[in-house]
């Protein structure tokens, strides 16, 4: 019991980063019902604030649970644990019970606070319901991130498929009920449902993998030339493979397949099984389209970043030159994913039905997002998740979310202030990228191997 | 030992260094030279700051205090044409898992000016390493291997090698070891290795620098090591008292009329005055290179 109790607190205090993360959401939680309550006198299309708040509140849950389902799955693949004994049940308890209390003291902050009147047509906010719906979703999620980071990219490609259609069927998350069930109920029963099964695989597998492992494998590489120039060598170097163009084509195949199948799932939904009972909406499929240069780019600028250590001897090069090589991988990675992908989300856009939400705007917003990407990359030289830039894109999350709820035509004119903040970000990241790559510090990022499960070492 | 001002034909010049990381300090006031030709051997048990101190002399990190240079050029500002005359092989390798060996070398090659690849095909066919599979499926001794060939391709003058053969087999150790003496027979190529496998070093090295706690207890010639560390017994005609109070004591054991203790300083000078303070028969054993680093980490 005593493993359990651990295990569910660790999953968000372990980390300095979890502390603040959890604090961060406690305070955006209060302040977006303060701005409601402060709000609800004005008409709400004015006063995108509450739903600001609320949007970044929800981001910074959404990286708390991110955060802790990566870390149940990267302390699953460990060595050690592997060999205590019942450690997986009590992880997996530890996990379910974090969620429960996660759930709990959200469903009671909004009862002490005194919101309760539900939201009509969500029963978020009701004293019936909230805890449910938080329950549900907080497992369904962590489930689904287990599913998609491992073990394999075919489970995690067909996983996203299976939950695709659920973005087609926007009109039943908007029902309180669900077949003559509550809706809350539904996702409460959906999540444990989905809990239960993933842990019961998890208890009897033999080892869980670590969080991506099946996806950094990677294929065969092309034979390089044995004659190669300096310039391409540094490259090589840089990115740990033979040429940018078979890194960004990696990237956008990966992407595609998942457009592809969302989008023949949406097709084939409506088609055959609902074919004229509701809107037809591609957005979802175009979101992925617009969200892969961000993805990608920040990967690319990443492997980059740690590519440049072992320059430093063999290459001869100054510090100011591999930033500005590096730099520049970057910045033709991100023409060669931004060109295609960008280009195809504005055909789409264009062609495809969709509702609910400005798509140029969320195009505008992925584009500008895309150079802080880029640089939020180029920063980390460490084989991490990369909060900063969870964070960077929870903020354009929170903008999107905005603009889905505000309507008067002034409050749209002031929402395309977060593109221009974008940009804005993304200049004072690129300062911040050269200062550090100046004055690298390359012991405090000492190299992982790649072929480590994980390095939970700190120097 | 060179740790004075004669840094002026100094391969390596370290003074005074120091290195702070998160507060805690990984380095503390190392001050010494090596000249062209030394081979040295960097000792210390693990987490006592050799990888540290190779990475703030190559210029990965920068120093806290102090100054560290390579060729007379600060350490984290070096030039081409100064990296150009270092080979490194890092405790973990660096290498392209995607590649195959052959690939690597040739990218390798691609980055020097020069590249010997006479030297490079004698060490293929000699330590056996395979070109023609993915550095991915080779094995730990494998991909040490093929990280010292590309540290050796360009012809450096300083050869900086961190725990160069921890995953190779006792007959590939050997045979490594006696390749780097070859190397190292120039009169104007040096060679920095770091290692916590004190025979290797005995058997390589004609200098030792011993780090403990991220502090140089000793840098000079291991004979001049091995000759001042001793270990002393006394054998006195009255009981002994516990603390002897004996300067360069480094330890001690004292059981009645018994004691023994490790000295360093040795001189033969002080076996007639230890006898003449404590009435006793001394006795001098001459220690071996793994029990002075013993000692001297007790």
């Amino acid at each position: 019991m005593n493993g359990v109790l651990r295990s569910a607190l660790q999953f968000y205090t372990r980390t300095r980063r979890q502390r603040w993360l959890l604090l961060a959401a406690l305070l955006l939680f209060v302040a977006a019902l303060v701005a409601a309550r402060l709000a609800c006198r004005c008409p709400r299309s004015v006063t995108p604030w509450p739903f600001l708040l609320g949007g970044l509140c929800a981001g910074a849950a959404t990286m708390i649970t991110l955060y802790s389902a990566w870390d149940f799955r990267r302390i699953s693949a460990l060595r050690t644990v592997f060999l205590i004994p019942h450690s997986r049940l009590q992880l997996a308890v530890g996990m379910f019970l974090a969620q429960l209390i996660a759930a709990a003291a959200g469903a009671g902050l909004m009862m002490l606070v005194g919101h309760a009147q539900p939201l009509s047509p969500l029963a978020w906010g009701s004293p019936r319901g909230t805890f449910e719906m938080l329950l549900g979703g907080a497992l369904s999620f962590v489930v689904l991130l287990q599913v998609v980071t491992g073990p394999s990219r075919i489970l995690s490609v067909v996983a996203l498929a299976l939950v695709a259609p659920l973005g087609v069927r926007v009109d039943l998350f908007m029902r309180p009920e669900i077949f003559g069930i509550p809706k809350a109920d539904v996702l409460a029963l959906a999540g444990i449902l989905a809990w239960l099964l993933f842990a019961a695989w998890y208890v009897i597998a033999w080892r869980p993998t670590a969080p991506l492992s099946a996806w950094s494998r990677g294929r065969e590489s092309a034979a390089a030339p044995l004659q190669v120039s300096r310039q391409s060598a540094i490259r090589v170097y840089l990115l740990g493979q033979t040429s940018l163009l078979r890194v960004s084509r990696q990237q956008i195949t990966t992407w595609m397949i998942y457009h592809v199948v969302i989008l023949a799932m949406l097709v084939g939904t409506q088609m055959l099984i609902a074919r004229h009972n509701f809107p037809a909406n591609y957005s979802m499929a175009i979101f992925i389209l617009m969200y892969a240069p961000v993805v990608g780019v920040n990967t690319i600028a990443g492997i980059a970043a740690r590519g440049s250590r072992r320059l430093w001897l063999c290459s001869g090069e100054t510090r100011k030159v591999l930033y500005a090589t590096a730099a520049r991988l970057a910045w033709q990675s991100m023409a060669l994913l931004g060109i295609p992908l960008f280009g195809l989300a504005l055909i789409e856009i264009r062609f495809l039905p969709h509702a609910g939400s400005d798509m140029l705007f969320s195009l505008a917003i992925c584009i500008t997002l895309t150079p802080g990407a880029l640089y939020l990359g180029l920063l980390n030289f460490r084989r991490r998740l990369n909060l900063p830039f969870l964070a960077l894109y929870m903020v354009a999350v929170a903008a999107l979310f905005a603009e889905l709820f505000v309507e008067s035509p002034r409050g749209k004119q002031l929402l395309w202030i977060a593109p221009v903040a974008l940009v804005a970000i993304s200049c004072v990241l690129r300062a911040l990228a050269r200062r550090r790559w100046y004055g690298i510090d390359w012991l405090q990022f000492r190299a992982e191997r790649e072929t480590a499960p994980f390095a939970l070492r700190r120097v | 030992m060179n740790n004075g001002d004669a840094s002026g034909s100094a391969v390596i010049s370290l003074r005074e260094l120091g290195k702070v990381i998160g507060g805690k300090a990984i380095l503390s006031n190392i001050s010494v030279d090596i000249e062209p030709g030394s081979i040295v051997g960097l000792l210390g048990k693990n987490g006592a700051g050799k990888t540290s101190l190779i990475d703030v002399l190559l210029g990965f990190s920068p120093p806290s205090s102090g100054s560290s240079r390579v060729f007379g050029e600060s350490s984290f500002n070096l030039p081409a044409a100064t990296k150009g005359r270092i080979g490194f092989v890092p405790q973990q390798d660096e290498l392209l898992d995607s590649l195959t060996g052959a690939q690597q070398l040739a990218l390798n090659a691609a980055l020097h000016p020069v590249w010997d690849e006479g030297l490079i095909a004698r060490l293929i066919r000699e330590w056996e390493v395979p070109l023609d599979r993915k550095i991915q499926v080779l094995s730990g001794g494998e991909r040490q291997k093929l990280a010292t060939l590309l540290a050796l391709g360009h012809e450096p003058d300083l050869l900086v090698l961190d725990e160069p053969a921890s995953s190779l087999d006792p007959v590939a150790r050997r045979q490594f070891l006696r390749e780097l003496l070859e190397i190292a027979e120039s009169p104007t190529r040096t060679v920095l290795f770091s290692t916590h496998i004190v025979s290797d070093l005995e058997r390589v090295a004609s200098k030792v620098w011993i780090i403990r706690d991220g502090r140089l207890v000793w840098a000079g010639d291991l004979d001049t090591l091995k000759e001042s560390v001793v270990r002393v017994t006394l054998l006195a005609r009255d009981p002994v008292p516990a603390n002897l109070s004996i300067d360069g004591a480094v330890s001690q054991r004292t059981d009645g009329r018994r004691a023994q203790l490790v000295l360093t300083d040795w001189r033969d000078a002080r076996q007639r005055e230890l006898a003449d303070r404590f009435g006793a028969d001394v006795t001098i054993e001459r220690l071996g290179l793994e029990e002075i680093f013993l000692e001297l980490h007790a």
